[in-house]
């Protein structure tokens, strides 16, 4: 397949915006403008994109939802908080080829509506943020962001702002209230950010890799555009891949690539050789597989009905040296240190397992402690505010359920010789 | 009329006395229940409900109870004022704890609701006393009595 | 759109229920009797949700929903007590009871405690928690007033929202996430609202605790009784605990009419200045210059004796009585009844130091008609020289609210900084003195006349002028629906009681006017007829002496004998000069100080807490309160005493 979402992510200097324009950044601007909004959304309808940041939700939809609410001051925001442990693909895109993004963003924002426009960073990629504040800046010199773009009279303004290290912040309802300034903590829906976001005006949240989709749809038209990949959620799709692999890093393939091909023949299989035991297929909160599942296609639809999730599209690989306990002891840290705090199960359960798991791997476990942590996680299923709690207990319970012999080892205090990774983790 | 033959020949021979006298010499040789107290004191029965005492806490510089009143909340009798108030490093103290023995009922709910059994019933059962004030069991007083009868601890 | 077509349908628990579209199933299950526990969830404040506490069944659902934040929709078959949400509420006690000190035996909260009662009803009744607790610093100290236990907090936010929305003097945060949250003072800021102590009572576990209540009492050891503020002239509702004898606290009791259910610091932490073992408890009279203490015979024969000598020996005009804006209206109608019955004297007035009759007369001229409702429905709002934030500060929370949620636009005019200035679309300064201009030039541009030359001078020095006004008067929109506040002490002659009377009549029909008291019976003891010129129902009579006016007759001995109710609350420096010059000094204390004891006969009062009474609010509210102690000692209500003294007099 001919490169799309990362077709100028090898040209050197991509991010400088004569470089991008010679490549074809911004050439589908023109022609998104002649289209009627609503005829815009349409096509991205009709394209049958699917949001790239985890959940999948019609990105089309979401549009629409937005643009019938009536109203002048309506946002577009730009999820590029990436923090889903794993997860790198939009930083390809913001590094590398930030001019696909803002093309993206100003289609989008002509197609519901919106004025203004943020993209919300994260704060471990300082450096994406200089290069998008350049971008920008290059982009508003060139007439393509501003009062009048293109000379059409269509306004859209763009800044990035700044996140501070909450993983919740990626949450979208979290993300607008870090974005109005306030504590980053999700919001009560409804109302949903489509009638009521960002300083209570109609908004729009999508993933970096779903806006950068935007310009391509508007290229091939929606009808083109579908034939890629699955037809459930056609398109390109970017998998960044991670672990225990030969050759990890960012790969855009189509929607529905297998994770045999893209761990084996893309990431250059499994190091030194070893077996493959363990992947989790989208990111921390997707529940893990195991070599079994290898021929499941990653989309929406097949990880779904194999028990898992697509996710972001991480790729966490583990070979057949990995203790599942200590891996989820160390995603259980990460959840409950990222935990917000303001809901009691996700407040009190994350920390719970982890302080569960802490005794198990220092060898005080009780054989009752699994069916405790298969509890725990009940307690946590279905009554979070928000679905960082359900994401948590996602490891947890792929991984008893895949592996419960790890935890039986551990918890009837039989040695398995992983001591070591304990040891690792605990400190 | 066989009743009244019976009735004249039992008062003439004098038969009743006969038979008490009877009872009288039988119990004379048997050894005598009749405790001479004070002189001679009954030993109490296990878990025999006394009068109160209460326990020093485990650092046996203050007494045990923590101020909650559930004690007095719990007494049917009403014999029991705890007047609680706030420490030098903002921590709960008991100002007064007093018992009124002219109104417990010895009944040892008290000892049942205490959340750390401070309070304690001992065997002691010789509860008289000159004076009303006398009736009235400060903390201090049942201190004491919990350091004669569990050494402080219990 | 009509209200009945708002309405919709649904069934919880088998029952039916019919509520207003928009309705959160928690309220739509309250409207029929079924009760969901909460922990977050506070009727006053804005919905968190966070709790979980309150997961409920929906047919169809994939997943329990929140009660408190999900409308119930119409149609829609809601379970509140099914084993899926029984089991729900087990596992959230029991998240919430990991980190849990269970130091209920020691917690003030026990017996009132949310977190107990769930855990009675709802918890799994054990914990398979076996590691160590979350351990902190504890108690905090957020205040000198409050303390918090971060061990015991469940992050409700309700202490937080309260602070945001209510009070909206954002002082408390949280700070830090996950389990390491924390509810703490904000960065830079200090918690000194003076609704502070609200937060104690929001908070649903005893987390939060105030010095003041801190260990003193156990909830079930405490006698319960419905009462009214004293501390102000808003006489919110209360409820008094007391315990053998001694004021515990005070808890709000929600009054829509007054406050809301909310109290401010002064009045719920300001029964600690009425007790004391110091109050006097036996009559005194003088006998050779010293005070003896006398039984109450041979006081009220003494009083009667030297009163009756008085007016036979100096006419009554001789004669003055002094009633009270902080006593009951009871007392200052026997108090006017005394002095104008008995002794046929006109000297009746409430102040030692400011004469009480203008605000009467404002009264009896038809200001004073609003009510606290009405700031809810209110246009607009015009505040002269109120500072409700330092004097009626429940007051303060209604103007807030109505800013808040209905942007109702304010125009302040004050002489001193107040806080409201900062919700006023226009706040304007004027210099202490210069009122009866400002309400000159305030009612010509409500009229939107030209002619205010001759007091333009007067306000230019005061830094106002006409156009400011005129700006202030277009960005508020004063209209029909206008609420005018107005400071009652700035009520100091009859001709700014016309002034306001003409502004307000410029205004129309429909405006309202509020004189806003500091006391809290300002307005009853003026309806009441203890000012001149003034009987009861302010049916006008012949005016005497006011109260300065009588000081300075006493001073110079034409006024022979002055009698005093309530002492504590007149100025000290006036019974002073008041007592230089006359004979006879009767009065009423609570204790013994310098001017009581300069008295010649000192009856022993008992305090608001000790007598049955009716104080009028500033909003015209009549509220009567009853005795929830006893006086000490021999100490009586006021009453009592002067209907004898009148008793025996009539003799």
């Amino acid at each position: 397949m001919e490169k799309m979402l990362f077709k100028r992510i090898d040209v050197p200097n991509a991010a400088d915006i004569t470089v991008a324009e010679k490549h074809g950044a911004y050439s589908q601007v023109g022609k998104a403008f002649g289209i009627k909004p609503e005829d815009l959304v349409n096509e991205v309808k009709r394209s049958g994109l699917r949001g790239r940041g985890g959940a999948g939700f019609p990105a089309g939809l979401k549009w629409e939802l937005c643009a019938r609410v009536p109203g002048d001051v309506k946002y577009l925001l730009c999820n590029a908080d990436e923090g889903e442990p794993g997860t790198f693909k939009d930083r390809f895109i913001l590094e590398q080829d930030p001019h696909l993004l803002i093309e993206g963003m100003i289609i989008a924002g002509h197609a519901i509506g919106a004025q203004q426009g943020y993209i919300y960073l994260r704060a471990e990629y300082p450096k994406a943020a200089g290069i998008l504040e350049k971008a920008i800046e290059q982009a508003y010199a060139k007439g393509f962001l501003g009062k009048n773009i293109l000379g059409k009279g269509v306004k859209f303004d763009l800044s990035v702002h700044g996140g501070a290290g909450a993983y919740i912040c990626g949450e979208e309802t979290a993300l607008i209230e870090s974005l109005e300034g306030k504590r980053g903590q999700p919001r009560s829906r409804p109302p949903f950010p489509a009638s009521s976001g960002a300083w209570r005006k109609p908004t729009v949240i999508n993933n970096v890799e779903t806006l950068a989709n935007i310009p391509f749809i508007v290229a091939l038209g929606a009808e083109t555009y579908a034939k890629i990949g699955e037809e459930s959620a056609p398109g390109p799709k970017l998998f960044a891949v991670s672990g225990a692999v030969n050759n990890p890093g960012g790969f855009e393939l189509p929607m529905g690539t297998t994770l045999r091909e893209i761990i084996y023949t893309h990431a250059g299989g499994i190091k030194d050789g070893k077996q493959l035991k363990a992947v989790i297929p989208g990111g921390a909160s997707t529940p893990m597989l195991t070599a079994d599942h290898l021929d499941v296609k990653a989309d929406f639809n097949s990880l779904m009905a194999a028990g898992s999730m697509l996710g972001s599209g991480a790729v966490i690989v583990m070979d057949d040296t990995a203790c599942m306990v200590n891996v989820t002891a160390v995603l259980i840290r990460f959840f409950e240190h990222e935990s917000c705090g303001k809901c009691t199960p996700c407040r009190e359960g994350t920390g719970w397992l982890y302080k569960v798991y802490r005794r198990i791997l220092s060898g005080e476990g009780k054989p009752d402690d699994v069916d405790l942590l298969l509890s725990i996680c009940e307690s946590i299923r279905g009554k979070c505010f928000c679905p960082l709690g359900e994401g948590a207990i996602q490891p947890v319970l792929s991984s008893i359920a895949h592996f419960r012999s790890d935890y039986e080892q551990c918890v009837n205090g039989r040695g398995c010789g992983r001591e070591e990774q304990c040891r690792k983790v605990l400190h | 009329m066989i009743g009244r033959v019976k009735k004249l020949f039992n008062t003439v021979f004098l038969i009743e006395i006969g038979k008490g006298l009877a009872l009288t010499l039988r119990t004379m040789l048997k050894p005598a229940v009749t405790r001479q107290y004070p002189r001679e004191k009954r030993k109490p029965f296990a878990g025999s409900r006394g009068l109160h005492a209460m326990r020093r806490d485990d650092s046996g510089q203050k007494e045990r109870c923590i101020g909650c009143g559930l004690c007095e909340a719990v007494c049917p009798a009403d014999a029991i004022t705890v007047i609680t108030a706030e420490g030098p490093d903002h921590e709960k103290i008991v100002s007064s704890y007093e018992l009124n023995l002219l109104r417990c009922v010895f009944c040892g709910f008290c000892i049942d609701a205490c959340p750390v059994s401070a309070i304690q019933m001992t065997p002691e059962f010789e509860l008289a006393c000159t004076s009303r004030k006398d009736a009235f069991y400060t903390k201090e007083r049942l201190v004491k009595i919990g350091d004669k009868y569990m050494g402080g601890k219990g | 759109m009509t209200e009945q077509s708002k309405l919709i349908t649904a069934v919880i628990d088998g029952k039916q229920v019919t509520v207003a579209a928009g309705t959160m199933i928690l309220k739509a299950a309250e409207s029929i009797g079924i009760t969901i526990p909460v922990f977050c969830y506070h009727p006053r404040l804005t919905i968190s949700g966070s709790c979980r506490m309150c997961l409920v069944e929906i047919e169809g659902g994939s997943k329990p929903v929140t009660a408190c934040s999900t409308e119930l929709a119409a149609g829609v078959v809601v379970y509140t007590n099914t084993p899926t949400v029984l089991e729900a509420r087990r596992e959230i006690m029991e998240n919430l009871l990991i980190n849990h000190p269970l130091d209920c035996p020691v917690c003030d909260k026990g017996g009132e405690c949310l977190l107990q009662d769930h855990a009675y009803d709802w918890g799994p009744g054990a914990s398979r928690f076996t590691e160590r607790k979350r351990l902190f610093r504890k108690p905090i100290p957020l205040s000198d007033r409050i303390l918090l236990d971060r061990e015991r907090c469940i992050l409700c936010t309700r202490c937080v929202r309260f602070c945001d929305e209510i009070s909206d003097h954002r002082e408390l945060a949280i700070l830090e996430m996950g389990g390491n949250s924390e509810i703490a003072v904000a960065p830079d800021r200090a918690f000194d609202s003076q609704f502070s102590g609200n937060t104690v009572e929001l908070c649903p576990v005893g987390a939060l605790t105030s010095t003041s209540f801190r260990f003193k009492a156990r909830p079930w050891e405490m006698a319960r009784l419905p009462g009214i503020c004293p501390f102000c002239g808003c006489g919110c509702s209360i409820d008094i605990h007391t315990r053998s004898g001694n004021i515990m606290r005070f808890m709000a009791r929600e009054n829509p009419a007054v406050d809301d259910g909310w109290l401010c610091d002064r009045g719920r932490y300001g029964f600690d200045l009425s007790g004391g073992s110091e109050r006097l408890t036996k009559p005194l009279v003088r006998k050779q210059g010293r005070l003896v203490a006398v039984s109450w015979k041979e006081a009220i024969a003494t009083a009667v004796e030297k009163l009756r000598r008085a007016v036979s020996q100096y006419g009554p005009g001789a004669v003055g009585g002094i009633g009270s804006a902080w006593s009951s209206s009871e007392e200052n109608d026997l108090l006017q009844r005394l002095i104008r019955e008995s002794l046929e004297s006109h000297n009746v007035d409430c102040s030692l130091t400011d004469d009480g009759r203008p605000a009467a007369l404002a009264l009896a001229e038809g200001l004073g008609t609003f009510t606290f409702n009405d700031i809810d429905r209110a246009d607009s709002i015009l505040m002269i020289g109120a500072d409700p934030s330092r004097y009626q500060p429940i007051l303060d929370l209604r103007l807030k609210k109505a800013v808040i949620t209905r942007r109702t636009p304010i125009f302040t005019l004050a002489s001193t900084d107040g806080e409201m200035a900062r919700y006023a679309r226009e706040s304007l300064r004027y210099r202490a003195g210069s009122e009866e201009s400002l309400l000159r030039l305030l009612t010509a541009a409500v009229k939107k006349e030209k002619r205010y030359d001759s007091f333009e001078s007067d306000l230019r020095a005061g830094g106002l002028s006409r156009e400011a006004i005129d700006r202030g008067l277009e960005r508020a929109g004063l209209g029909p629906r206008t609420v005018v506040l107005v400071n009652a002490s700035l009520l100091t002659d009859d001709v700014r009681v016309y002034l306001v009377k003409e502004l307000v009549a410029a205004m129309g029909a429909g405006a309202s006017t509020g004189l806003l008291f500091d006391s809290a019976n300002g307005f009853g003891a003026r309806t009441a007829g203890a000012v001149p010129g003034y009987l009861p129902g302010l049916r006008p009579i012949d005016r005497g002496m006011s109260g300065p006016e009588m000081v300075v007759a006493a001073e110079r001995s034409t006024l022979k004998a002055l009698y005093i109710l309530n002492r504590e609350h007149h100025d000290s420096a006036a019974v002073a000069r008041a007592r230089r010059g006359a004979e006879l000094l009767i009065c009423h204390a609570l204790f013994l100080d310098e001017a009581s004891g300069s008295g010649d006969i000192v009856f022993p009062a008992a305090s608001v807490f000790e007598k049955q009474g009716t104080f009028t609010n500033t909003a015209g509210l009549a509220q009567s309160t009853a005795p929830v102690l006893n006086p000490p000692g021999e100490a009586r209500p006021e009453s009592t005493v002067i209907e004898e003294i009148m008793e025996r007099l009539k003799q």
